[in-house]
């Protein structure tokens, strides 16, 4: 079963973050902090969805991957990506489903 | 009264300003941090237009910097309060913190430096533990003693700052030291907090508005930190406007409050200074309530000297200022220690001293 | 004891200086005869006055405060320093209070009105290539603070004297040994420095801006060769930002203005060791019909 499938849920509760992109780095400045990130395109991809709605690592990876092999490599890489945005304080979790 | 302080009572006496005024009020508002609340008194009065665009940007910038201290604020603010929301203690934002998150007037133009925030005393060790757990840290060096004296005689634990974050959290569970003459019932603050809000899901409690103003008179009374105490004396005259301007009835309220929680002679110099020094305009008949919790006439005079010395020196660098803020150091440990621990030392010592810092030479003009 | 009361036009700030130490007055002259007035009615953004202190070091072995708005920010320095702990305090003032701008860590020049910005940590070699640079006829701006107008996008001159450091001040003589340089102070706390002086036109245009048309990120590296190479905006970015004093303070207002910069100018790395054709190089960038680089 899938290392994310703890049922959190991650959401952004917080001012609309600027987004430039330059070659394939996103430049994010989230106002919330003042702080400015560089992001890949996998964790610029999480941010943006999780932006949008409320979601949970599961339902992130179906959008992202679907469930095949190459799905479940992403399970790992999902999970530490999420865990890094809530680090630099882009995201959050609630351990319940309700917002 | 310095050239600032009638400015702050009269702002529209700029517009008969001339180059030496100007060159006067520039260091008189930066050495007062009062920038940014320049800024916004320019503006509510329609005088940007005699202001030197040169000066202008100077106080843009100084509003720059405000801006970013108040986000990295609300930031930890925000981060603290999500984990003892966890823990299920109930926080409390006092001062500056609490006039952002309480979108007070203040929010405009208002600098600081570090958060303070209040629990219960019940969960003073809980909340330490738990912020410690999720990243906070002591912050600085802090020996036994240091510890003790933080613990024991003043009113915090030692200051704590995130180990990915640059603002320091002072956490305290009253509004006084525990041994100071001047005790404030804390519980009775809780009893009237209020709850502040922000739309991206940070709540906290507030004190309500006449503990927001005796909160900035006892900590006047009591401050070690008396350079850029204009800058609060600022706070309590437009906070009190605030709050009047919404209840008519409030100057009952604040003084009823006050006397409630053993507070007047705090808030006797508050106002006083508010008055000389702020531009603050209260009712007669408040002045003379407030009026009966003075000192003792000739101890009111020297405080008020004093006060004024340091607040609001007629030049800057004076010698006489230095002074000031050292009696008036003295005094604020003083009214936190026991009389007699420090009678005999620091006023031997206060009057034997010279004047701490600035040896530069007086220049006339 | 004459009582200097001057006016400096430092760019977009008006500075006052106040001394009674004549040597000083002398060198401040030397620097910045141009831009130097003794008007008292001017609005100023800084008052500062270099003054003896009251204790005994006023006579011996003698020190030099600087003193802002009645306060003493620093340690004093020997009075024959006087002139380095000027233009330090003054950075020093600059830097804390002047948020209107954004303040690039980074020498900046001027081919006509197109700016060069080089962004630069200490031992990048940005000011010695920012002298040479001067020396072959480019504006000078500033060898220290790019101040970017964030809602315009441009930088504004503040052209100083430009403080070269130990091994740097031989290879500004060799590279133009007619270089206006400045009395020596052997004992700063950077160690030896000797100041260039700015060119009288670049003191004449101090209040006209420049469009930043290039992003060179220099490295001085003994015994390389001179290697120009495109740098991705990306990378541009995140070193822009890292060279700028200001950069978290002002929030969103930088990102924008960083972004503009980035978007709007050729980005490069830049490893360097012979000023000589590290000049060639640049200039060849301004200019590169090679008529000559104003």
């Amino acid at each position: 079963m899938s290392v994310s499938g703890s049922g959190e849920l991650w959401y952004r509760d917080a001012p609309r973050y600027l987004q430039e992109t330059f070659d394939g780095v996103h430049a994010i400045f989230d106002p919330a902090t003042g702080e400015t990130h560089f992001l890949a395109e996998l964790p610029a991809l999480i941010l943006t969805a999780v932006d949008n709605h409320p979601v949970t690592a599961e339902a992130l990876l179906d959008r992202l991957m679907g469930s095949d092999d190459a799905g479940r490599a992403m399970d790992q890489q999902v999970s530490a990506t999420l865990q890094f945005l809530a680090a630099a304080e882009l995201v959050e979790s609630t351990p319940s489903a309700a917002i | 009264m310095n050239l600032l302080n009638r400015f702050l009572n009269d702002p529209v006496i700029a517009r008969d300003w001339g180059v030496g005024e100007w060159n006067r009020f520039l260091p008189l508002a930066r050495n007062a941090r009062l920038l940014g609340r320049s800024l916004a008194l320019f503006e509510q009065h329609d005088l940007l237009d005699v202001v030197p665009q040169r000066l202008v940007d100077q106080l843009r910038g100084a509003l720059a910097q405000t801006r970013y201290v108040q986000v990295q604020a609300l930031r930890e603010l925000r981060q603290v309060a999500r984990v003892l929301d966890r823990e299920g203690i109930p926080l409390m934002a006092l001062k500056g913190v609490a006039y952002l998150v309480a979108d007070l007037p203040p929010r405009g133009w208002r600098n600081l430096s570090d958060i303070d925030l209040m629990v219960r005393e019940g969960d003073i060790s809980r909340a330490e533990l738990a912020l410690q757990r999720k990243g906070w840290q002591p912050s600085g060096e802090f020996d036994a003693y240091d510890q003790h004296y933080y613990r024991a005689w003043m009113h915090e634990v030692p200051p704590l700052k995130h180990v990915n974050r640059d603002t320091e959290v002072d956490l305290h569970h009253n509004l006084a030291p525990p041994v100071s003459r001047i005790r404030i019932d804390a519980a009775r603050l809780w009893d009237e907090a209020t709850t502040a809000s922000d739309p991206y899901g940070l709540t906290v409690k507030v004190p309500g508005p006449a503990d927001m103003l005796l909160h900035n008179a006892v900590h006047l009374y009591m401050n070690d930190e008396l350079r850029g105490g204009l800058r609060d004396v600022m706070d309590f005259r437009d906070l009190f406007e605030h709050f009047l301007q919404q209840d008519a009835g409030f100057e009952d309220q604040l003084l009823k409050r006050a006397e409630a929680l053993g507070c007047g002679r705090p808030l006797y110099y508050a106002v006083s200074t508010a008055q000389r020094l702020a531009g603050l305009r209260p009712s007669v008949d408040f002045v003379r309530a407030v009026q009966r919790h003075a000192p003792f006439a000739p101890i009111a005079h020297f405080m008020a000297w004093l006060i004024e010395q340091a607040l609001a020196p007629s030049r800057l660098g004076l010698r006489r200022s230095a002074v000031a803020h050292q009696l008036l150091f003295i005094r604020s440990h003083w009214v936190r220690m026991p009389l007699p621990m420090l009678l005999r030392h620091l006023w031997r010592k206060a009057l034997k001293s010279k004047a701490p810092t600035s040896s530069i030479q007086e220049t006339p003009g | 004891m004459t009582d200097h009361k001057l006016i400096l036009d430092a760019g977009p700030f008006k500075v006052g200086v106040r001394t009674v130490d004549s040597a000083f007055a002398k060198t401040l002259d030397f620097f910045y005869r141009d831009a130097l007035s003794s008007d008292a009615m001017q609005v100023l953004d800084y008052d500062i006055s270099i003054a003896p202190p009251r204790n005994l070091r006023r006579w011996i072995r003698p020190q030099m405060l600087f003193g802002i708005d009645g306060a003493v920010p620093f340690e004093p320095h020997p009075v024959e320093n006087a002139f380095p702990m000027f233009e330090w305090g003054l950075n020093w003032c600059i830097a804390t209070s002047a948020h209107r701008y954004l303040m690039l860590h980074a020498g900046t020049v001027a081919f006509g009105d197109r700016a060069m910005i080089l962004p630069g940590t200490p031992g990048s070699g940005k000011s010695t290539l920012s002298a040479a640079l001067h020396l072959r006829g480019a504006r000078l701006l500033s060898d220290e603070f790019g101040l970017v107008r964030p809602e315009k996008g441009d930088l504004l001159p503040m052209p100083r004297g430009i403080p070269l450091k130990n091994t740097s001040i031989e290879a500004i003589l060799e590279f133009d040994p007619a270089a206006a340089l400045g009395p020596t102070y052997p004992k700063t706390r950077k160690g030896r420095v000797r100041h260039l002086r700015p060119d009288a036109q670049s003191l004449l245009a101090q209040h006209e801006p420049a469009v930043p048309r290039w992003l060179v990120f220099p490295k001085y590296q003994a015994g390389s060769g001179e290697i120009l190479q495109p740098l991705d905006k990306a990378e541009a970015f995140r070193q822009l930002a890292f060279n700028c004093f200001n950069y978290q303070l002002m929030g969103e207002t930088s990102f924008r203005a960083a972004v503009q910069i980035v978007r709007s100018a050729d980005c490069y790395t830049f490893t360097f060791s012979r000023l000589d054709r590290a000049v060639e190089q640049l200039s060849a960038l301004a200019d590169p019909g090679g008529e000559g680089g104003r």
